[in-house]
């Protein structure tokens, strides 16, 4: 059986869809990349004449059990939900399948097109310098599978071209204009909103947390964003990234329902009221796939694109869905006064007691009332006793908290990852009176819960604390592994929300030093973090996060405010029409500058000269240095005559040389091989030697004669 | 202008198409290949590509993916250096009309073009007459030459009117297409297609026109060729049977060969009024016919046509000279490139 294509084209062709399925490994179920191995395997035993490809039956059975699969893969047992990994997985199996009808060129194209789209498509789920640099390979693999697919011949002796260096040629000779186009090409915003949601859940703060499951955060070593300071640092202890702010207690679970107290208004930015002392810095923050972004307390957002909710978290109008930038201000004062709601009632509510003050909850609506409260309603008896006791014997609320932080101090609780699970309904009971063991969940939902009691308006705040500076990029980074959980209480007498932080009481060193410090030894069990007790491969690490950091700002978040502020930085704040006439003369530029050098090449470079006629050329050269009356207008009958009588006798080998030249020059064309070339030319070169070592020779015996 | 083309706006449109690339590529031996001559095009494969740049680049705006931007330039790049490649592999190639044995109508005509690469390397040109590709060249490197042949059926005789050849080439990535139509010289004679059929032979005593079928035809032979019958000698063995004479047989019982002025074969006239009644091309098929089964026989033949007559001769060039007459036969003068 021939096959169609040659069987340099062909592997080319199996392998970019190698490479390509290679790269969708890590979130395929493994039967699809086995699948895509046996058809390639099964093509390629096709062009080798042992099998025949699959007959359309045979055909649709594979499809219809592919799809099968995909479904018991992605859409069975309550997974019911459309996720990108399952658009990814059921074009994998189509790509998968694609080889086994490879049976025209045209087919053979379509293979190509479905491999860079395929390729291009790892680009969701890792946007790594590494995959980038990967992807891009499998690009030009794809490119020389095109251009053999496009050159190949079917002949007897298949030629060996292969348009490897030719891919490579061009992919360089089109990177300029790439790049103009990734600079200049307006980012416009998303055509539709995507509500595709993905299986692998993204690593990051949950909006819920129950303290007394086991403990699910601090447990990724995943870069969660990058901060660039404009002035100075802030002391570890000051840098309480806010994200999330929860309300709701189930007895269980803190939790914040969108539909009551996040309102889903936000004030979007610019806001240009900081105060003179704020902090300035840009974040550069890791998909996260939530609109959630992280700032230092009090914020103000920078563009149109962030916002700030009623409980000051900042937020993206979009979901995070690739590695974005922001600016952003904050003021560091720590108190988050409420001007932009009516504070004081949202104070109050929160305060308010179970049953006595009717009154005041009436002004609110059920709903919040209900979520505000439901804390308190909750038997955990102990921590009520707690509350009365500490609450009759304090003067002030300020007292109250001191009084509280008292209480856990006296007692002997630990910060740990490992707290255990608690069992009982009285979760809080639980944790307060016998475990005595947790991280800041635990900490920071007991305080709570305690503050509530005492008609004291409180909240937990998630988000992330500390980070790692970067000496060598200036920066601070933010892992997984900082995220935490905290307080913030309204405190009447300053009209506004204080932060408490609990664990910080329990475990200090958590937030002078960071996590890593506090729970060094809890730390370095885990095997990611093993490269951080030796300080060489810290040091490595951390170069190469720097190199994840430059990729971050300038080539993943690359937006439409970086744009818009590259090319005013180019072109002076000039309007958007000259703008565009600048960036449309660069690109005929390259364009023009594209075409002249194919065509220098291809009509002004001097035509090469044969090699024979250069190694005469050079003959003549090296004979006029001896004092022989030779020049480049003789012919080699001449040159050879000359020589004969400089060496002054007649030479058999000279004249051998110069028949073999002469022929060269003037005789019959003869079509040699390019190997038959390459042993000419040498034989030739090694022939001119001898004649120049023989007129050496004479020339010192003259000298010494002389 | 014909009632057809006034009808039909496509077919006025296609001729002035057609005498429009007749001007700008003219008819001749050679041709260097140049922006004038070169087309160029994005193909269906082409088309495709886009589609592909197009669905890259809403996934990178809906995802918001920078590096799915950059793949996405990067491709959009290289489909415009595609362009130049495709041009570039067409571009200064320098071709020229090689020559070709003339063929009968209906063998199919292999004609030669030689392909002088210049300075660049060629890869994948292929070749066809009137859009029919059906030669793919390999690749040619920089300064080599070669040639191509391409196959063309012979449908008319005379000189061949070469079809336009279509050079076409997709590489490197096949979706830019290039092509180039060119009005090649070939001097090619093409002759009747031969008819077999039993000589007939005109007789000037039976008056014009009329015909001697072959039952008379030896008689006829001995009378017409009187003038060459030279005398008799003894029969030998090896000799033709149908020379022997037989009446001197009859008479003397000694078998003798009638000897003629050369040597041991017959020679008759091939004579256009013979075949009266019938259309001129089919005259010119069996007259083709009869020259080469004459030049098979090794008889001496000479060929007589209205407006020439080609004298008695044997051999592959009276054969040659009289297939040249058949087929120059009556054309007209622009047609004839002779």
């Amino acid at each position: 059986m021939h096959d169609f294509l040659t069987r340099n084209t062909l592997f080319y062709l199996l392998f970019s869809m190698a490479i390509s399925m290679a790269l969708h490994v890590p979130h395929l179920p493994v039967w699809i990349p086995m699948v895509s191995a046996g058809a390639l395997l099964w093509r390629y035993l096709v062009h080798l004449g042992y099998i025949k490809a699959p007959n359309f039956l045979l055909k649709g059975v594979f499809v219809f059990a592919s799809c099968t699969g995909i479904y018991f893969s992605y859409f069975s047992l309550g997974k019911v939900q459309f996720s990108i990994e399952a658009m990814i997985a059921l074009f994998a199996i189509g790509a998968a399948l694609k080889p086994l009808e490879v049976s025209a060129k045209r087919d053979a194209y379509i293979l190509v097109f479905l491999c860079y789209f395929f390729t291009a498509m790892a680009f969701i789920f890792d946007q790594t310098p590494l995959m980038a640099l990967l992807v891009f390979s499998g690009v030009v693999f794809n490119l020389t599978a095109q251009i053999n697919l496009s050159a190949q011949v079917k002949t007897k002796s298949e030629t060996s071209f292969s348009g490897k260096k030719l891919a490579l040629q061009i992919v360089a000779q089109s990177i300029p204009l790439a790049l103009i186009l990734f600079i200049v090409v307006p980012r416009v915003g998303p055509l539709w909103s995507l509500n595709v949601k993905t299986h692998s859940a993204k690593t990051g703060l949950s909006d819920a947390m129950t303290p007394g499951d086991i403990a699910n955060l601090s447990n990724s070593d995943e870069l969660a964003f990058i901060v660039n300071f404009k002035g100075e640092i802030p002391v570890n202890e000051k840098l309480y990234w806010r994200a999330w702010v929860l309300n709701d207690f189930d007895g269980k679970t803190w939790s914040t329902p969108y539909s009551r107290f996040s309102s889903p208004k936000a004030n979007w930015g610019p806001d240009n009221s900081a105060p003179t002392d704020s902090i300035e810095y840009q974040v550069l923050i890791e998909p996260h796939d939530k609109n959630w972004l992280f700032a230092l307390d009090r914020a103000y957002p920078a563009s149109n694109d962030e916002g700030l909710r009623s409980d000051f978290r900042m937020v993206s109008r979009h979901s995070v869905r690739s590695t974005a930038a922001y600016w952003v201000k904050s003021d560091m004062s720590d108190i988050l006064a409420q001007s932009n709601m009516s504070a004081l009632e949202y104070g109050r509510l929160i305060a308010l007691p179970r049953v006595q003050k009717v009154s005041g909850l009436m002004q609110m609506g059920q709903q919040e009332r209900e979520s505000v409260l439901s804390g308190s309603r909750l038997a955990n008896p102990q921590s009520h006793t707690l509350a009365m006791l500490l609450k009759s014997n304090s003067k002030s609320d300020l007292d109250y908290i001191e009084k509280v932080k008292g209480y856990f101090l006296s007692q002997p609780f630990a910060y740990t990852l490992k707290p255990g699970q608690i069992n009982s309904d009285n979760t809080i009971d639980e944790f307060l009176f016998e475990k005595k063991k947790g991280f800041c969940a635990h900490y920071a939902g007991a305080f709570t819960y305690l503050m509530r009691l005492a008609d004291i308006p409180t909240r937990i705040v998630i988000g992330y604390q500390g980070g790692e500076y970067n000496a060598d990029g200036d920066y601070m980074a933010v892992y997984q592994y900082n995220a935490h959980a905290w307080v913030e209480v309204w405190l009447e007498e300053l009209g506004g929300w204080k932060r408490f932080d609990p664990t910080s009481w329990i475990a200090p060193d958590r937030i002078e030093q960071g996590i890593e410090d506090a729970l060094a030894q809890e730390f370095s069990q885990r095997s990611y973090f093993s490269t951080r007790n030796w300080p060489l491969l810290n040091e490595i690490r951390k170069q190469f996060q720097l190199v994840d950091m430059y990729w971050n700002q300038w080539v993943l978040s690359y937006d439409r405010k970086q744009q818009q502020a590259l090319l005013n930085s180019l072109f002076g704040d000039s309007d958007w029409g000259t703008q565009v006439l600048i960036i449309l003369a660069v690109f005929a530029g390259i364009v023009g500058s594209l075409f002249a050098g194919l065509w220098w090449r291809a009509y002004f470079k001097q035509e090469a000269i044969p090699f024979e006629q250069q190694q005469y050329l050079k003959m003549i050269r090296w004979l006029q240095d001896f004092g022989l009356a030779v020049d480049r207008t003789m012919s080699p009958k001449q040159v050879e005559a000359a020589i004969l009588q400089f060496l002054g006798q007649d030479d058999a080998y000279v004249s051998q040389v110069f028949v073999r030249l002469n022929n060269s020059f003037y005789g019959a064309l003869t079509n040699y091989s390019e190997s038959q070339k390459k042993q000419n030319n040498r034989q030739l070169k090694k022939q001119i030697a001898r004649v120049k070592r023989q007129v050496v020779r004479k020339n010192s015996n003259r000298t010494r004669l002389v | 202008m014909s009632p057809a083309s006034k009808a039909n706006p496509l077919v006025l449109f296609k001729s002035y198409y057609l005498s429009w690339l007749q001007k700008r590529n003219p008819r001749s031996r050679s041709v260097e290949l140049n922006q004038k001559r070169i087309f160029i095009f994005p193909s269906k494969t082409g088309f495709l590509f886009v589609a592909l740049l197009l669905l890259i680049f809403v996934n990178a705006i809906n995802y918001k993916n920078n590096l799915l931007f950059a793949l996405c330039f990067l491709l959009t790049s290289v489909f415009v250096t595609a362009i130049l490649h495709t041009y570039r592999n067409f571009s200064g190639l320098k071709l020229e009309a090689g020559n070709a044995l003339p063929k009968f109508v209906g063998d199919t005509l292999s004609l030669s073009v030689q392909l002088n690469a210049e300075r660049l390397s060629r890869h994948g040109i292929e070749f066809g007459f009137n859009g029919d590709i059906s030669v793919k060249m390999a690749h040619l490197e920089a300064r080599e030459k070669t040639a191509v042949k391409i196959p063309l059926l012979a449908q008319s005789r005379g000189w061949l009117e070469t079809p336009r050849l279509k050079l076409r080439s997709d590489f490197p990535l096949g979706i830019i297409r290039c092509w180039s139509w060119l009005y090649f010289d070939f001097k090619v004679l093409i002759y009747p297609k031969p008819v077999y059929q039993p000589y007939k032979y005109y007789s000037a005593m039976d008056g014009a026109g009329e015909e001697i079928d072959q039952g008379d035809a030896t008689a006829m032979l001995s009378s017409i060729g009187m003038d060459d019958f030279r005398g008799f000698k003894s029969y030998q063995k090896g000799d033709a049977i149908r020379h022997i004479a037989w009446k001197q047989y009859a008479k003397s019982g000694e078998l003798l060969i009638k000897e003629f002025e050369d040597t041991h074969e017959g020679s008759h006239w091939l004579d256009w009024r013979a075949l009266s009644g019938l259309d001129v091309e089919s005259r010119l098929q069996i007259l083709c016919g009869w020259v080469l089964q004459s030049h098979e026989d090794d008889m001496e033949f000479g060929l007589k046509l209205p407006d020439q007559v080609i004298s008695l001769a044997r051999g592959d060039h009276q054969r040659d000279v009289c297939l040249q007459a058949l087929a120059e036969f009556r054309l007209s003068k622009e047609s004839s490139y002779a």
